[in-house]
């Protein structure tokens, strides 16, 4: 589930993800300072227009994007009942090249090349006593124990549905936690071990 | 930032992911859900305001850098620029918020007041930004999307129930708020 | 050398060790035990992972309450389960996660990673992420990540519990081979017949300290004798 982007490398791929990341942040402020149509025709021309370019997957990409393509004509189709052909069309350019630039990024860029990028990007935060590498390190835990907790309510479900309680929330919720809380002592016991303080 | 804080909020950012795996019964028909804004209220009342708003802000970076961790594998920077991205802070400030209120009833405690809590943290909070935020973006009133929203508002309370139930429950087997 | 002075151990009103006084010179040593006879507690104050409720402990002269620090480099800590003790998400990012808390320059973090992983055949999963591997797999990542730091000592808590037969040859093979001193916590008296020497714990008390061929019989008596008192 961590590569989805890494099925062949293309030069959307080769950019830093700081810079990628960058792009895309300031897309996403153009799209809604503009309300002039034909900027923002050219902007989702554009930005339909990247993933093609780089020859991305489209099966995947389009997986990726469906659900809030939803949304987006859902949206649109409410505009133009309300009579607002031009708002239909702002709205669904603005998400749209938002959405498709942010696909592309997804897809090109390892999460691991983000998790250092966002590390960068909080490095000016320091001054207000945010640790970056402490950042970078939590994430890093989350990445790691993200499969763990997906295996262990996998467990309990099936431990719960052979004593009856599927339909229980209540009943994976518990033991989720309790076994989860008592991991966190675990593990911060292992990572002292190891030799981190914090420093 | 001591090394249990990270500890926690990197594995209850992981439980917040693995509840959106877990399906509950929907109130209103057409209208699925999960239970994963559980996650919110749960590493609020659980974790407390720092470390459940910690929680929260590492499950939406990890979403925001491309991890599919959102319900029905959504992830993506898109899902924050688009018009659900009020709701995605809404997580944050409503772990926050959560945790502050269950903080502040601490010592006495009970199901009503983490109810409470839960109600007003992990679904007050979330649509107090995400409601506006999708009205700005989607140029539709504030009334209309007021109205859209409401339909994931019954299983929310239902989760806000579960989650009182819940946080009492841990506090008695496994306190954390006061441990530290 | 591994010393305990006038020791003990409580939590709250709980006395989990009564005093005593000892000293491991042995290079391995064994420490068996009933679930919540005070083995566990015992290990951990080895490394200042707890510090003692009376007395010192002294690892090398160095004291585990006043030298956390130092006394952490000494000595490395295998837990039971490595999925609770597996850091980062890749099998090298994770081995090189102890080496970077020790403020390695780069190039010697990787010479030391590809050392290891050569040395325990891991070469290959270098680039896997930690949770496709099998339960064997991680008790050896665990164990590699450790190792790697270069101990003086490493105490094992109970580090074949959770595998199977095949698994549990393995990592007592890797035990066996090492040149560090070993302290390990175990169930599994099969293969502790190569130890010099076994502690048995019982309700807090050290009941038996001698070579395997005295310890491991009197311990298989103590526990036929309370199923039989039950």
């Amino acid at each position: 589930m961590f590569e989805i982007c890494l099925t062949r490398i293309t030069w959307l791929h080769r950019i830093p993800a700081g810079v990628k990341l960058f792009a895309l942040a300031a897309a996403g402020a153009a799209v809604f300072l503009t309300d002039d149509v034909r900027i923002l025709g050219g902007l989702v021309a554009f930005a339909a227009l990247l993933p093609l370019s780089a020859w991305l997957p489209a099966r995947p990409l389009f997986r990726q994007i469906a659900p809030a393509l939803v949304l987006i004509a859902a949206l649109a189709a409410f505009h133009l009942v309300t009579g607002d052909p031009r708002d239909a069309f702002l709205v669904s350019a603005r998400l749209g090249t938002v959405i498709l630039l942010a696909a592309a990024l997804t897809f090109t860029t390892r999460v691991s090349a983000m998790v250092d990028a966002l590390e960068r990007v909080l490095t000016p935060l320091k001054c207000i006593g945010v640790d970056p590498a402490k950042a970078g390190f939590t994430l890093a835990l989350a990445i790691r124990f993200i499969p763990v907790l997906f295996t262990m309510i996998a467990e309990i479900r099936e431990a719960q549905r052979a004593r009856g309680l599927e339909g229980s929330v209540f009943a994976v919720v518990m033991p989720l936690l309790v076994r989860t809380l008592r991991m966190a002592d675990d593990l911060a016991e292992a990572i002292a071990a190891r030799g981190y303080d914090g420093n | 930032m001591s090394v249990k804080d990270m500890v926690y909020a990197a594995l209850f950012a992981a439980v917040t992911a693995a509840l959106g795996l877990l399906p509950m019964i929907p109130v209103l028909p057409g209208v699925p859900i999960t239970a994963q804004s559980l996650g919110v209220m749960l590493a609020g009342s659980i974790l407390g305001a720092k470390r459940g708003a910690l929680a929260l802000l590492v499950f939406t970076a990890l979403a925001a850098a491309g991890l599919p961790l959102y319900a029905g594998g959504r992830g993506g920077i898109g899902l924050f620029l688009g018009p659900t991205g009020g709701y995605a802070l809404g997580y944050i400030l409503g772990a926050f918020v959560t945790g502050w209120l269950v903080e502040r009833m601490w010592s006495g405690l009970n199901t009503f007041k983490a109810f409470v809590a839960c109600i007003v943290g992990g679904i007050g909070m979330v649509y107090l930004l995400g409601i506006p935020w999708l009205a700005a973006v989607a140029k539709i009133s504030l009334a209309k999307a007021f109205i859209g929203s409401m339909a994931f508002v019954p299983g929310d309370l239902i989760k806000a129930i579960l989650a009182a139930f819940v946080a009492v429950a841990i506090k008695k087997a496994y306190p954390i708020i006061k441990k530290n | 050398m591994i010393e305990f002075d006038n020791v003990s151990m409580r939590f709250g009103d709980l006395t989990v060790l009564e005093p005593f006084s000892l000293s491991l010179a042995e290079r391995r040593v064994a420490v068996i035990g009933a679930n919540g006879s005070g083995k566990s507690t015992f290990a951990r104050l080895i490394n200042g992972l707890l510090a003692p409720s009376t007395g010192t402990v002294r690892v090398d002269g160095l004291c585990t309450a006043k030298d956390a620090r130092a006394v952490r480099r000494k000595v490395g800590f295998v837990f039971q389960n490595p999925d609770n003790q597996i850091v980062y998400p890749l099998v090298e990012e994770d081995v090189a996660f102890g080496l970077k808390n020790l403020k390695l320059p780069k190039a010697e973090i990787a010479a030391r990673v590809d050392a290891v992983l050569a040395r325990y055949g891991m070469e290959s999963l270098r680039l896997r992420p930690a949770h496709l591997l099998s339960g064997g797999q991680k008790q050896m990542l665990a164990i590699s990540a450790v190792l790697v730091m270069e101990p003086a000592y490493v105490v094992f808590d109970e580090p074949t519990t959770l595998l199977d037969l095949r698994n549990k040859r393995r990592v007592a093979a890797a035990i066996a081979e090492m040149p560090q001193t070993a302290v390990v916590v175990s169930h599994d008296l099969e293969f502790l017949t190569d130890f010099e020497r076994v502690l048995v714990f019982e309700a807090g008390r050290i009941v038996c300290d001698a070579p395997p061929a005295e310890a491991v019989p009197f311990y298989r008596e103590l526990m036929a004798a309370e199923a039989g008192g039950v």
